[in-house]
């Protein structure tokens, strides 16, 4: 972000509107390039893996 | 339980070692209300992943969760687990933008893009749905104290309130930090200790039928793909609206601590998130499946544990409980201060007034959501209930707001997008078809959540395909 947007912590609240130029500076903080929904799904994924790890586990006895 | 004598030197340690780190807090670190609400921004990563952690793993999570694994077993996991999950995902995809906005609150954003009428909305669909969950916690809090200390519920919910907001008053969201760092070890110690006492007291575990049961043990659980899927929607949704947890990354000493911070807490937190299942499985197979689900945590403490373990167990509760209840109320503090108090009230006010009217703002919060749990107390509902409004309105529009450029020039889509989705949410649980309400959850035939978040989703991609089919955006640079 830029200074210009990193300064509003400073100013009067109801001053702080973004203009135009500021509203897609969040976009300059890198993100991964693997799209958001595929990583959210594989990560949801994961989730049932885990879960079918304990399930063996279970199964077999602990 | 009745022959219960709790370890009081523990117990008293444990309050004590929280009060001194928030008289430490207020001494050292406390001068501004950004300091309460966001440690001054100088967090470092470690801080913010046991926080995290901390703050997702609760009473209710403890009590609610082993209670709802006594009937849907393993697939319980998917009620907590979709939450940290999806916290995973936060750490990569939105806190960090979030934190370089060098917003305090939520609310905060959505006036920086569109103005004072989305803030407000905004900051009454978030109330909505962190008043919920400070209620649902005190109560889980007050129901264990309750039992222990064989006082009565109303005794034990000004007795917890109380000492919680004592640190949080004095300092804040530093205080909150540490002591979430220190609850985080005790939680998890004493969760582990009731699994491992749990098993091996459970002699020969393959003689027993809940072994064999593959449908009780399967991932999908005896509710079947649709309550599963109910879970990780609602999960996903709330995680990505939910102002307690994104404060944490907005506490962070740089964008790179954020995310560490937001990746650890949620690893460490999905690994967790398997113990309260694991309880309640264990609780079905000691005491049978007729056992309630509110009382399947306790009754594992004590007649498992019992003893001085039983003593580190219930401090594990309160530690639980505490390290998310000092932050949904700190989080609620900081909306109050920040976008009511110096926003509409006193915008000139100066520094030291506002400090004293977010520390008042505390006590108040406190003070509230232990009414809110004593008219209605449903105790993983309240969580959901308000979580639903936030999840189908604030959720979708905060993160379409920071992926996607075009939603920031769609002011109109954004506001009517909000509010059609808290309507509809709230119309439908007040007249949806309900299967079953029982103490822990209520069974809905098909979630709200699962009804109106595509509609909202869909409001705001057409509106801002709409409202900006003639915007011409200039190009932007490559990050990298």
């Amino acid at each position: 972000m830029s200074h210009a947007a990193t300064d509003h912590s400073e100013k009067s609240d109801e001053a702080l509107r973004y203009s135009e130029e500021e509203r897609d500076l969040m976009d300059e903080v890198p993100s991964p390039s693997l799209n958001p929904w595929i990583s959210l799904a594989l990560l949801i994924l994961l989730g049932f893996v885990y879960l079918w790890i304990w399930k063996i586990i279970l199964l077999k006895g602990p | 339980m009745d022959t219960f004598q709790p370890a009081w030197w523990l117990i008293a340690s444990y309050l004590f070692l929280m009060l001194a780190i928030g008289i430490w807090a207020a001494r050292t670190k406390v001068s501004k209300v950004e300091d309460m609400a966001v440690a001054g921004r100088h967090s470092g990563p470690w801080l913010i992943a046991f926080s995290v952690a901390a703050t997702w793993i609760n009473g209710v999570t403890l009590i609610g969760i082993s209670g709802v694994a006594k009937d849907f077993g393993l697939s319980a996991y998917w009620t907590g687990g979709s939450f940290v999950l999806a916290t995973i995902w936060l750490s990569y995809y939105i806190v960090p933008r979030l934190r370089a906005t060098r917003i305090l609150t939520i609310p905060q954003l959505f006036e920086r893009f569109f103005g004072p009428r989305h803030r407000i909305l905004a900051l009454i669909l978030i109330l909505l749905r962190d008043l919920g969950a400070t209620a649902g916690v005190i109560g889980s809090l007050a129901v264990v104290i309750s039992q222990l200390l064989k006082i009565s519920l109303t005794e034990s919910l000004i007795l917890m309130t109380a000492l919680t907001l004592v640190y949080v008053f004095l300092g804040g969201m530093w205080a909150i930090l540490v002591t979430d760092t220190i609850q985080f070890f005790i939680v998890s110690m004493g969760s582990l200790v009731l699994v491992v006492f749990g098993f091996l007291s459970t002699e020969d575990w393959q003689a027993h039928h809940i072994s064999h049961d593959s449908d009780f043990l399967g991932i999908l659980g005896p509710g079947g793909f649709k309550q599963v899927l109910a879970w990780i929607v609602i999960g996903i949704a709330i995680t990505a609206g939910y102002q307690s947890i994104i404060q944490r990354g907005l506490a962070a000493s740089s964008t790179k601590a954020a995310r560490q911070g937001f990746l650890y807490g949620g690893i460490l937190s999905t690994i967790w998130y398997i113990i309260p299942p694991l309880i309640g499985i264990l609780a079905r197979e000691k005491y049978g499946p007729n056992i309630p689900g509110e009382e399947v945590f306790l009754r594992m403490t004590f007649g498992v544990a019992g003893g001085q373990l039983a003593s580190i167990i219930v401090i594990s509760i309160l530690a639980a409980s505490m390290s998310t209840l000092d932050s949904t109320i700190n989080t609620i503090a900081s909306n109050f201060t920040i976008d009511v108090y110096t926003r509409f009230i006193h915008p000139k006010a100066s520094a030291r007034a506002q400090l004293w009217i977010y520390r008042t703002n505390i006590l108040l919060v406190g003070v509230l959501a232990a009414v809110i749990y004593s008219v209605f107390p449903v105790m993983m509902e309240l969580f959901w209930l308000g979580g639903r409004i936030m999840g189908a309105s604030v959720a979708p529009a905060l993160v379409a707001l920071v992926l996607f450029r075009s939603v920031r020039r769609a002011p109109n889509t954004v506001f009517l997008s909000m509010l059609a989705g808290s309507v509809l949410v709230i119309t439908y649980q007040l007249l949806g078809s309900v299967q079953n309400v029982g103490s822990m959850v209520i069974e809905w035939t098909v979630d709200p959540l699962l009804v109106v978040l595509p509609v909202t989703v869909a409001m705001l991609t057409i509106g801002t395909w709409i409202e900006t089919r003639n915007h011409t955006f200039k190009e932007l640079p490559n990050p990298r």
